[in-house]
């Protein structure tokens, strides 16, 4: 099929799979998938130009649907998720500029890769050991398992801070939390986000768990009502550079819508321990790509 | 939300995502074949409108699909009845 905005012929039952495969992840998971689909999209032939922006395009859809589907399933907190865009937007800005400002000194894609490799391995071990742990207390303890997570020392340290204003969000079962911790760790994740150019569903949904105490379920759901928004200004800003290709997008977002729909139904069957262990493969996935890339483009030796 | 058994929450959701598989299959379709031109021309002429455009068009594939999905599935009642409503749907025309 010809594209003719990004001029240049792909398969639209390849652009499906793909966006179908992140799809279900994106649903399930509450990332946008982006370090996925970039280099699926590439493989498949879509210029490297296009492949950000057209993403972010489908990105947006599939969140929509996702989210749809998540807040049917009461797993979106929709008050946390405008703090955290707030704190996320400012957060992407400052760390946009942090990045130009290095630029000049060189080799930044080579730090930035390498910080990227790094944070992913810490968040997916981290993870793995943290949900095989409370899988453990499910099974000695006897436990409700909705209750059960490994870690929960920073969210009660971060719950006891009491500087004012302080907010409630009932939905994720947080009765008073100051705003600036929210506020915080959205400022935190967009900062990560905006600094290693990437949408950050990954990292901002192990520490809504972690950080904030919030539930594996309304995590997902409520960092995918983030992405929303995230993905939308991605996509605006993209496309003014002329980086979109809205017909590839729509493609796409036929199989994304499909499999968003089941990735987000499929959570109902399973407790948070165990979407958290499945998880925590995923960033050493985006590791190994990262690596791959660097290792590509001649920058380590 | 009321609590389905997986069977008939799988069935439904079968039925649903083929309902809203056809309809984006028919959106894209049509703007495809009458929007593609028209896109690309904004798109080498105004860069700006065509990314309002572009949102605009994702985000109703994503909202206006899915309401749309969500009224027909209300109208046949799946979510009470399961399939067996569909077809009494169907039988009574």
């Amino acid at each position: 099929m010809y594209f003719p905005i990004a001029d240049v012929t792909i398969s639209p039952i390849l652009l499906m799979g793909v966006g179908f495969l992140v799809g279900i992840l994106g649903g399930f998971f509450g990332v946008g998938g982006g370090f996925l689909a970039g280099p699926m999209m590439f493989w498949t032939g879509v210029p490297m130009n296009f492949v950000i922006g057209t993403d972010l395009a489908h990105m947006t859809g599939k969140s929509i649907v996702a989210a749809r589907r998540h807040r049917a399933l009461g797993h979106v907190d929709i008050k946390l998720g405008m703090y955290m865009v707030l704190g996320t937007i400012v957060g992407v800005e400052i760390g946009a500029r942090f990045i130009e400002a290095l630029e000049d000194t060189g080799a930044i894609d080579f730090t930035i890769g390498i910080t990227y490799i790094v944070i992913l391995v810490c968040i997916s071990i981290f993870t793995g050991w943290e949900s095989i742990r409370a899988i453990q207390m499910v099974r000695t303890d006897q436990i409700d398992v909705h209750d059960a997570v490994g870690f929960k020392g920073l969210a009660k340290r971060i719950r006891a801070v009491n500087i004012p204003p302080m907010v409630s969000f009932p939905v994720s079962g947080i009765e008073s939390i100051s705003i600036w911790m929210v506020l915080g760790v959205g400022l935190f994740t967009g900062l990560l986000a905006g600094s290693l150019g990437v949408g950050g569903g990954f990292i901002r949904m192990p520490m809504l768990i972690y950080v904030l105490g919030i539930p594996t379920h309304i995590a997902v759901g409520t960092d995918l009502f983030e992405i929303i928004f995230s993905s939308a200004f991605g996509t605006i800003t993209h496309a003014i550079k002329g980086n979109v290709d809205i017909l590839m997008a729509l493609v796409m977002h036929t199989g994304a819508a499909i499999g968003a729909q089941i990735g987000a139904t499929a959570t109902r069957f399973f407790a948070g321990p165990k979407i958290r262990l499945a998880f925590s493969i995923l960033p050493l996935i985006g590791a190994v790509l990262v690596a791959i890339r660097l290792l590509g483009s001649g920058m380590v030796h | 939300m009321k609590k389905l058994e997986p069977r008939i929450l799988f069935r439904n959701l079968a039925i649903e995502l083929i309902i809203y598989g056809g309809l984006i299959l028919a959106y894209n379709s049509l703007v495809l074949r009458w929007l593609s031109d028209w896109l690309l021309s904004i798109f080498n002429s105004n860069l700006v409108i065509y990314a309002l455009f572009a949102l605009g068009l994702i985000v109703i594939q994503g909202v206006f699909l899915d309401f749309v999905t969500s009224f027909l599935m209300k109208y046949i009642k799946l979510d009470q009845f399961g399939i067996r409503r569909v077809l009494d749907v169907f039988s009574n025309r």
